[in-house]
């Protein structure tokens, strides 16, 4: 998953584009205002200095009047003063100068005696009057410059300044009037224009103040609204969606968001805020759980790539423990996946994805099943098809008698409540099928066989056997019931014989090849070398019914012979003996109707100690009992059931059923049967019966 | 075994429901007697009342619970019920069938949908669901007396 980045610089901008713009104007409005003012102020200053100016070219006309008409006076008394030509000099030059300034510009002094430097004035009317004056001024000064210079005036140039005074000095007066009258109205209608400015740029500034405001409450409502729709869809996000989502905190909390099903995917109360580690560690194995807590701080450390981790994922399925005991039937599978969620490059969450995939899993798992039941019906089939057609149908046929014959042993416990021997029966007889199946190499049923028996193992172990336990075993009937049927079906199909059901047992040729077949395929299990040795020419002239029962009988005999009678090699070596161990299995005809039936391996015989040991490890005995039997007693109890003196369990032995089934044919058959052995030498079974009853 | 067989847990689903039923009424749980493979869906004639269920959905099929009278008038009494005509006796069987109903529909959920419970006094012969060629036949016991559970069911998905 990409990580959540903040919204681009561009697009924030753009959404608040107007609201920057109108700022934007506001500022400008303001410095705009500003700097009219700035401006303004600085021209009406400049016009006020000028009105000062103004004021006193009028003020100092009327004095170089009066100090030309004091000049006079005292000429005419012969006491011309310097003072007064001194003070006609000062006015004059001032006036003179400030003229100058505001028709050309220059230099002057203000009205407090400071410096400044005048602008030549803009206005045509104050240029007009500036002309005017100077008009009247220039021969003024030439009249005037005379009486103020290094040579004492006299009467006469006194007189003609003072003549031209009292003819022009009024008009002089006048125009500077109309000069300052002129600044006047100028300062104030600058003042008025900067007035105007002022309001109208603070009006404006207001206008966009309030515009700013307006827009941004509107985009701030317009915000909330979006967060609001935001919110509305994502709880309805997070109240419908069927996966549990979250986003899982550094310190391994739930998040303070959480999809409402995630506490149900879960099967187990969760809330925002949560210790999600807690959680877990109620749900998986402690080593699941520490996979799960090292996974979890592989992601939120940045060394590795999340994609080169997510196949680590410990919980991508995870079979959930039952919390409601037996009650909750049905397993239950929920994946949790982890994506990180940035923010920069730095991981803050990993958003937790919780889906129950239950029936993801199950589909999965029924599809392995279907194929793995196929493969093994094909497999089943082609086995079948190897045998001859008659062989495979009575294959199937005893089969199924043997099943009808269990189900009637279920049916019939019903009456007998006798659990312990109807498990016994069973296992009789689902064991006589797989060496039936041994024999003729149909791995597929001795594989069924071998599952049932475990299951019949566990069944008889148990210490108050009742009816209830019988319900494990009838949904394997039926299964090996409908795979026979099935195979059947097929077999007869594929087969293109018209094959029948032999009627009668085996020649005594087909015997020996079977028990041949039979051990080689059992000493290679066992990783034994064993030759058997057969001499059964009578065989194929028993009835069948007890040629059927001898079979069996046979088939465990040679089984137990490989199994438990014949060392491995080596010990074979240790004792003297060849690598090869050897079974002879003979049939002799003792009279017209009786049979010698014997079965001897060159082995390492009977040992009385391994029975006891068996004996107590089968719980059935204590350690005293056992050491009381004698050396016969003990040989007897091989023949009972559930006791094997072999040390593992597998498809040829271990069991405990071989001598019991042995045991059970010879009765039925009303036969005798004897066991003679010495230890590291031999093993030899004797079965003496009546071909007919 | 075949996904779509019916295991020993889902069997146990349907006995449970029957053995605690009992318990709960008489403090006395039905006991399994045994377990086996019917050849088709009759029971004994002597079992005379049956409380029928039958599945949809997921599953496909019907359980039933067949009694003898006996028993049904002996459940009546534990409930405190005098009155032993026949329809309270239809009731009675079918009841046991509403509680086999109930349990499923717990462990197996929505997907299972179960028909309300048929009751039928005399042969089941009428019942032809069969989608078994060999249905489970549990026999139980409560108090001496015995009784049937049949499940003809096969697992769809």
């Amino acid at each position: 998953m990409k990580s959540t980045e903040p919204p681009k610089t561009s697009s924030w901008m753009g959404k608040y584009r107007s609201i920057i713009f109108a700022i934007g104007l506001f500022i400008i409005f303001d410095l705009a205002v500003l700097v009219a003012t700035f401006f303004m102020s600085q021209q009406i200053a400049d016009d006020t200095a000028a009105l000062n100016l103004a004021g006193r070219q009028r003020m100092l006309s009327q004095r170089i009047a009066k100090t030309i008409y004091v000049a006079e006076t005292e000429q005419v008394s012969s006491q011309l003063s310097a003072g007064t030509l001194k003070e006609l000099k000062n006015a004059s030059a001032q006036f003179d100068t400030t003229q100058r300034g505001f028709s050309v510009g220059g230099a002057a002094t203000d009205t407090a005696g400071q410096d400044l430097k005048l602008k030549p004035l803009g206005g045509a009317t104050q240029q007009d009057l500036l002309k005017q004056i100077a008009t009247l001024w220039v021969p003024y000064i030439a009249l005037v410059d005379p009486l103020t210079g290094p040579i004492a005036p006299t009467a006469e140039t006194i007189r003609k300044a003072a003549d031209y005074s009292r003819t022009n000095s009024n008009k002089i007066l006048d125009l500077a009037n109309q000069l300052t009258a002129q600044f006047e109205a100028d300062v104030k209608e600058k003042t008025n224009l900067l007035r105007i400015a002022q309001v109208v740029g603070i009006l404006l500034a207001l206008a966009n103040i309030a515009y700013i405001i307006l827009a941004l409450i509107r985009k701030l409502r317009e915000s909330d609204d979006l967060i609001e729709q935001r919110h509305r869809e994502y709880t309805h996000i997070m109240a419908t969606v069927r996966e549990g989502l979250f986003l899982l905190n550094k310190d391994g909390t739930i998040g303070s968001q959480m999809s409402a099903s995630f506490p149900a995917v879960l099967g187990q109360p969760a809330a925002p805020g949560m210790d999600f580690l807690s959680i877990l560690k109620r749900l998986v194995p402690e080593k699941d759980h520490e996979a799960a807590t090292e996974y979890i701080a592989l992601l939120f450390g940045d060394r590795v790539k999340e994609s080169l981790v997510a196949s680590l994922n410990p919980l991508s399925q995870l079979e959930l423990r039952s919390t409601e005991g037996a009650d909750d039937m049905v397993s239950r599978f929920i994946s949790l996946q982890f994506s990180r969620v940035k923010t920069g490059k730095e991981i803050t969450h990993l958003l937790v994805t919780a889906q129950d995939i239950s029936e993801r899993v199950r589909l999965t798992q029924a599809v392995k099943d279907a194929e793995l039941r196929a493969q093994e019906e094909i497999k089943g089939l082609l086995d079948l098809l190897e045998l001859e057609p008659a062989v495979s149908k009575r294959f199937l046929v005893d089969t199924e008698q043997s099943l009808d014959a269990i189900n009637e042993a279920l049916r019939g416990a019903g009456q007998t409540r006798d659990y312990p021997s109807t498990i016994s029966e069973i296992f009789r007889r689902v064991h006589k099928l797989k060496g039936e199946a041994t024999v003729h190499n149909l791995t597929l049923f001795e594989t069924l066989a071998h599952r049932f028996e475990t299951i019949l193992s566990e069944l008889r172990d148990r210490p108050n056997l009742n009816g209830d336990d019988l319900l494990v075993i009838p949904p394997h009937l039926e299964d090996i019931y409908s795979r026979t049927a099935k195979l059947r079906s097929l077999a007869e199909r594929m087969s293109s014989k018209d094959a029948h059901i032999v009627q009668s047992a085996a020649s005594g040729h087909e015997f020996g090849y079977m028990l041949e077949s039979l051990a080689e395929k059992v000493s290679a299990n066992q990783k034994k070398k064993v030759r058997v040795l057969t001499d059964v020419p009578d065989f194929g002239s028993l009835p069948e019914a007890k040629a059927t029962m001898l079979r069996d009988i046979a088939i465990q005999l040679v089984r137990n012979a490989v199994v438990h009678g014949i060392e491995d090699a080596n010990e074979r070596v240790m004792s003297s003996k060849t690598e090869t161990g050897s079974i002879h299995v003979t049939l002799k005809r003792l009279d017209a109707n009786k049979f010698e039936f014997a079965v001897r391996d060159d082995g390492r015989g009977v040992i009385p100690e391994h029975i006891r040991e068996s004996l107590v490890k089968s719980g059935r005995y204590s350690r005293a009992e056992a050491d009381a039997f004698d050396e016969r007693a003990l040989v007897m109890k091989l023949f009972e059931p559930g006791i094997s003196t072999s040390a593992t369990i597998d498809n040829d032995a271990g069991r405990g059923v071989g001598l019991d089934v042995v045991a059970e044919k010879v009765k039925a058959m009303g036969a005798k049967i004897r066991l003679g052995t010495r230890p590291n030498l031999f093993t030899q079974f004797n079965i003496i019966f009546a071909a007919a009853a | 075994m075949n996904k779509k067989d019916i295991s020993e847990v889902e069997l146990r689903v349907f006995i449970t429901a029957v053995t605690e039923y009992f318990q709960a009424l008489a403090g006395e749980p039905a006991q399994v007697r045994s377990a086996y493979l019917g050849a088709d869906l009759s029971v004994p004639q002597s079992y005379d009342y049956t409380g029928l269920i039958t599945i949809s959905g997921n599953y496909r099929g019907c359980v039933y619970f067949s009694c003898r009278q006996v028993l049904l008038r002996r459940l009546l009494v534990c409930m405190g019920e005098n009155d032993h005509s026949e329809s309270n006796l239809l009731d009675a069987v079918g009841e046991v069938a509403n509680t086999i109903s109930g349990n499923a529909r717990k462990h197996f959920g929505a997907a299972l949908e179960i028909s309300v419970p048929v009751t039928i006094h005399g042969p089941t012969e009428s019942i032809r669901a069969a989608v078994r060629a060999r249905p489970f036949v549990i026999t139980i016991d409560w108090l001496g007396q015995a009784a049937i559970v049949m499940i003809d069911l096969e697992r769809l998905v």
